[in-house]
This record gives structure tokens, sequence and C-alpha cells, in this order.
């Protein structure tokens, strides 16, 4: 808990990519034989930086977060956290927001979002405590006592941001969190992301196929090809910071956007 | 007054009238008293008997139902989650479990006194032996059907694998097992009673099989009614659990 207090640009220096993926290669079997699923793939998010990956379908993009949060070892390459080569799931340093939520149905958000601290032994009152701070910065504060089927599927999302903010992780790593929600949803959504992301600024890898979402919530996009799955290209975002939903339709932006959707097009 | 109110009045109701039937018929002896003695009769053996002491049978063979069943619960949690480690290993159990269940538990009855004697050790293993398999069915089920996102997203916060079994697994498949474990409870009740019928000198089961052969039917008809009554309050005791989960659960 120690180290979690302080503040998460002090750990490190700032030449110290927050995470980086070095020379990863994925294969997995099937039926009908070996994929190449990510071929000598090299990403490193500097710290305090938002970065978004995106790429087609079968690109390899959710399993390049899965070998960057611990959860999937790779084939060959390695996993730089914080500059150390450190294997499987970090909780302290590292939390993951899955695709679909992924709530314990049988707790209320409270005991949801207040999971990670019970894994690692707080007592009951404080978790309580973090937990309710943590559901008042996704202004769920009044939902504390639902359970995950009485909330709509946004809710659900941000009792799942909450849960994985309450780590307090130097990096979050977010599989596609918004894209089970439909257009407006998912905008506000963002919206609310980079509100509260404004007051942290930890580093955050956020894998989407909305390339507006990623062009707004983003530093710098990773374009992801497909077959083997490999960077295409990274495209700085250079739009000033806050921004509000209003700067999707500047020039500039829809500029951005374009870029993204040319990249992508191409390998069609 | 609500529909519900109405229903359990009339369902009252009716053993009310049941009852009340089979006074007048055994009264003005359209039944043989001493096949079917009344309810008043009943009623006072029944007070006789707890005079003479049925507490202390109620005691014996409760405690063995209640023994039995802890058992056949932690086992057969325990050796169903070992079974779901291999599929193969599944597969095979699970031909060896449908032969469990579908067989006569009673049959194996006189093997166990041979093995384990007739002391309080029989009956509980034979009431294990009677509600095991199921328990360890619905533990295979109940494991194939958990989550794997909710099993990677406790990994990914570190959940060591005692807290992924405890904090996942077993909480997704606890309405699967309560379900299991009502019908355990039922066969657990029915294994330790016919065990202590068979060899006994106390206890529930010892008094139906001795006030039968000493055509005692108004001694018989208190014990039954006893064993109805523990068996209502233990499956009542079940649900009761089990709609603690319908407000989680999806479609209820």
């Amino acid at each position: 808990m120690q180290a979690n207090a302080e503040p998460i640009t002090a750990r490190g220096t700032a030449e110290v990519p927050a995470i980086e993926a070095r020379g990863i290669t994925h294969r997995y079997h099937t039926a009908q034989g070996e994929v190449l699923a990510l071929e000598d793939v090299n990403v490193a998010a500097p710290q305090g930086k938002f970065i978004s990956i995106v790429g087609p379908s079968g690109c390899g993009k959710s399993s390049l977060l899965m070998i960057l949060a611990g959860l999937l070892p790779p084939s060959e390459g390695e996993r730089l956290l914080l500059g150390s080569a450190r294997s499987g799931p970090q909780p302290r340093d590292l939390a993951v927001a899955f695709q679909d939520a992924c709530l314990l149905p049988w707790r209320t958000s409270l005991d949801n979002v207040s999971f990670p601290l019970e894994l690692r032994g707080v007592p009951k009152a404080e978790r309580n405590t973090q937990g309710r701070e943590a559901l008042a910065k996704v202004g769920l504060e009044s939902f504390a006592d639902r359970y995950p089927r009485e909330l709509s599927g946004g809710m659900r999302q941000r009792v799942a941001v909450a849960r994985a903010l309450i780590q307090k992780p130097a990096v979050l790593l977010m599989d596609e969190p918004f894209g089970a929600l439909d257009e407006q949803t998912r905008m506000d959504m963002g919206e609310q992301l980079l509100t509260l992301w404004d007051q942290i600024r930890n580093t955050v890898v956020f894998v989407t196929h909305n390339l507006t979402e990623a062009t707004y919530l983003s530093d710098e996009v990773i374009v992801m090809a497909a077959h083997p799955g490999r960077i295409l290209e990274r495209v700085t975002i250079d739009l000033p910071r806050p921004r509000s939903i209003e700067i999707t339709e500047t020039e500039q932006f829809i500029h951005l956007r374009n870029r993204l959707w040319r990249l992508i097009r191409s390998q069609e | 007054m609500t529909t519900k109110v109405r229903e359990r009045l009339v369902t009252a109701g009716f053993f009310v009238g049941l009852l009340l039937v089979w006074e007048v018929l055994s009264d003005v002896g359209v039944l043989n008293p001493s096949l079917a003695p009344g309810p008043r009769q009943v009623l006072g053996t029944g007070v006789m008997l707890f005079e003479e002491g049925l507490l202390y049978d109620m005691r014996v063979t409760l405690t063995y139902i209640l023994a039995s069943f802890a058992i056949a619960v932690v086992g057969g949690v325990l050796i169903g989650a070992l079974l779901s480690v291999s599929a193969t290993v599944t597969q095979v159990a699970e031909g060896f479990l449908t032969f469990l269940l579908s067989i006569p538990k009673s049959l194996f009855l006189p093997l166990f006194i041979l093995i384990v004697g007739i002391g309080a050790a029989q009956k509980i293993a034979f009431g294990v032996f009677s509600s095991f398999a199921v328990i360890v069915a619905a533990t295979i089920v109940g494991l194939a059907q958990v989550d794997h996102d909710l099993v990677r997203m406790a990994r990914s916060q570190g959940a060591t694998p005692l807290q992924i079994f405890f904090k996942t697994h077993l909480p997704s498949m606890t309405p699967t097992l309560l379900e299991a474990a009502r019908i355990a409870m039922i066969l657990n009740i029915t294994g330790v009673l016919i065990a202590e019928m068979y060899a006994s000198r106390e206890g529930l089961g010892y008094l139906v099989s001795n006030y039968g052969q000493n055509f005692q039917v108004d001694r018989l008809l208190v014990v039954i009614f006893v064993v109805t009554t523990i068996g209502i309050v233990l499956n009542e005791i079940l649900r009761g659990l089990e709609l603690r989960q319908e407000r989680w659960r999806e479609g209820t």
C-alpha cells in the first residue's frame, strides 16, 4: 500500500517507459495449424501518456494487451513494467479493465469495486471507505448496494473503471471497455474517463476499434495490421488538453481521424 | 387480502378439513382404529412419547443427518473439484457417477454393516454414501459453468489460486450446489433412517421399525410426523438460502 500512496509520476525516471513490449511474437495452435498472432511487436508507453491501439479485427490488439497485462505469456519477447521485466499480473502497478465490465454478479457495486483491496487483505472498514470514494469518482455513490444486473451497461462499465482505479495503478490497460455500449453512451463514457484521467495522469493503454474514440482520448494512436499482427504506424495526436467532446468537430480532429482511417483502409 | 395469503388459507383449510374427516371416520369406526387411529389419539400418544424421551431419539437422528450432510457437501465439492481438473478424468467420473446415481443405495447397506459395524459410523457413512454423488455431479456441472472472464479478471488483480476458488468458482456455482443440496438432503435423511431401521437401538429409524413390528400404529404415526417435520424444516432452510441468491441472478 505504501508504494501506491506516492504520486505515480515519482516512480522511476521519465525516460523509462511505464510499460513496454519488446520483440513480442505470439503464436497459437488451432485445428488448422499454427497461427502467427503477433510478429515482433515493439511498443512503449511513456509515463503519464494515454496511448490507444487500433486495428482491424484479427490484428492481435487484444492479445497484445493481455500480454502487456501479464495474463498471456508470449511465445517470444518480454514485457517491461516500469523498466523491469516482471512476469504475471502485477496488481500493485497495473490494472486491467476488460471488455463486458467483468463484474462479479453476486457482489454489489461496492463489493465489486473493493474486490482488489479484499484480495490484498485490506480490512473491511477501510475497503468500504475507499470503495465509496472510488464509486463517487464515477458518479455512482448512490448505487453502492446494487447488483450488476440492476445496473445499465454504462453503469457496469463505470463500476469496472472504479475497480481498476482503486488499485491506484501506474499503468491502466483497457480492452475495448466501451465496445458493447451504444455510440452516445460510448462518447459520454470517454468524456468521463478523460475528466478522471486529467486528475490522475497515469499511463493508459486503450484498445479500441473506434477511431473517433481513439483520437479523442489519446496522446498517441498505434495502428496495427493483421495477418500477422504487427505495428503499422504510430500517429501522434497533438490536440490540446483538457479536451471536451466539442473537439471532435474541429478540422484538426477530423484530419487526424481520417488519417487513421486511411491507414486502416490501406490494409484491405 | 393478497393472493398469497388467500392461497395459504386455502392450503391450511384443506389440511384442517383432512384432519377432521380422518377424526370423524375413525370415531364412527369406518377406519379400523388399530390401523388408523384418529388425530386426537395420535396427538395424545405424541405428548406421551415426548415425555418418555422422544427428544433423545430426535437428537440422535438429527446429529447423524447433519453430520453426514456436512461430510457429503464438503467431501462432494472437494471430489468434484478434483475430478474437474482434467477433462478425461471428468469423462470417466461421469460414467461412474451415473451408475452411482441410478442404483438403489439400500442394496449396499449389509455391506456397510460388514465394513463399519452398526454404530454411529455406519449411519453417518450410509447417509454420506446416499447423497454425496449428487453433490459431486453438481460440482462438476457448476465448475464447468464458471465464467472464465471472471477468473481472468480475478487473476489480473493478483488473486491466489485459493482466492480464485473461494471468490469466483464457489460463489458462481452456489446456486447449482444449493439446488443439489436439497436433493442430497432428502437422500441423506432416507439413508440415515434406513440405516437406523436396519440395525440400531436408538434414533427415529429404530423407532419406526420397532413400532411397526409391534403394531403400535399411533406411535408409528407420531414418529412419521416428526421425521416429516424435520425434513420440511431442513428443506426450508436450504430453500431460504437459495432465495437469497435470487437477487443477483439473471432472469429471475
